[in-house]
């Protein structure tokens, strides 16, 4: 089961989610990002608005991979004048792999934990979100991630138009001891999302979301 | 590099142009609805709070939509309005308004006249 797991990560397009970690009662999200670094494919089904439930596959090539159930709880909302603000918990148990430096494998149960707080309007977006992997028997952390993200939007569209945002994200990854900046495009139309970023190493990231 | 940059501004000018254009269209449009809004008596205007996304006008649509006494649904995000057009001898309560409104994470504050 592990190997099918991550055989389908290998050929699957990715990295870290950015959607909410629920959405509308009932909605349905499938997403994926793909960066040098890092990789991920992420489904999430909420039975309510303030509760998401899913599968999250996620990788770095060479350093580690992990599958694990996702629970998403919005644990605070604040709905102002066309304005929305948002305070997620993340988490749950996996199975995971590290690969340190002296290539010595580690592998087991793991558990994945974080939060996150995002803030918008029609044209500003806002969002921060903290995420750890630990093994469960002791074995140490297997990777932690802090990502920011601020965008605007150029121009107001209709959910039946094309929407644009221009977002700047930042990673900080490994132990806070890397940090990415990805210039990135964002397009969304109807229930279909893509973005497009490149690093300031020249690496893309493109990232998708289909949300029914 | 250099192409993909290229690309992308391509694909968000003509963006923004058709939004403009549409934008203009949906003006006039919307006057001529207000229009028909005033002449009618079955029509329910609901102040909601926390629409700041399209996908928010999309789901209130759909969801109200699904209430068998709603013929049609218009969201204005700039409002913050949702309104309903109920079929003819038809009428929906601020009872059964609000949890609809709390189901899509959005806060109801007020029925408008």
């Amino acid at each position: 089961m592990k190997h099918i797991l991550l055989i389908f990560i290998a050929f699957t397009v990715p990295t870290a989610s950015f959607s909410h970690p629920s959405s509308y009662e009932g909605g349905f999200d499938f997403m994926g990002s793909s960066h040098l670094k890092h990789q991920s494919l992420e489904f999430i089904y909420s039975p309510k608005y303030w509760l998401g439930t899913g599968l999250l596959l996620e990788r770095r090539p060479d350093f580690w991979e992990s599958a694990s159930l996702q629970l998403g709880y919005l644990a605070k909302r604040w709905n102002l004048p066309a304005a929305q603000g948002n305070f997620y918990l993340i988490g749950g148990p996996g199975y995971g792999s590290k690969f340190d430096f002296n290539d010595t494998k580690t592998t087991g149960l793991l558990y994945r934990y974080g939060a996150q707080v995002d803030y918008e309007t029609r044209r500003i977006y806002t969002f921060a979100k903290y995420t750890e992997q630990r093994f469960f028997d002791g074995n140490g952390l297997i990777n932690n991630r802090l990502e920011l993200r601020i965008g605007y939007a150029p121009y107001l569209a209709k959910f039946t138009e094309l929407n644009s945002w221009l977002i700047l994200k930042t990673l900080f990854t490994e132990q806070f001891e890397e940090v990415n900046y990805i210039p990135t495009v964002r397009l969304f139309y109807k229930n279909f999302l893509i973005d497009l970023g490149v690093d300031l190493n020249g690496n893309t990231q493109l990232n998708f979301m289909v949300r029914h | 590099m250099k192409k993909f940059f290229i690309t992308i501004a391509i694909i968000f000018i003509s963006s923004m142009a058709n939004s403009e254009a549409k934008a203009n269209t949906s003006d006039v449009n919307k006057a001529i609805a207000d229009k028909k809004v005033v002449r009618t008596n079955n029509i329910k205007k609901i102040k909601v709070y926390g629409m700041a996304c399209p996908l928010c006008q999309s789901k209130a649509e759909t969801k109200f939509k699904e209430n068998k006494d709603v013929k049609s649904v218009n969201v204005d995000m700039e409002k913050m309005l949702i309104t309903l057009n109920l079929k003819d001898g038809k009428d929906i309560s601020e009872k059964t308004i609000k949890p609809i409104v709390e189901s899509l994470g959005l806060t109801f504050v007020k029925m408008v006249n």
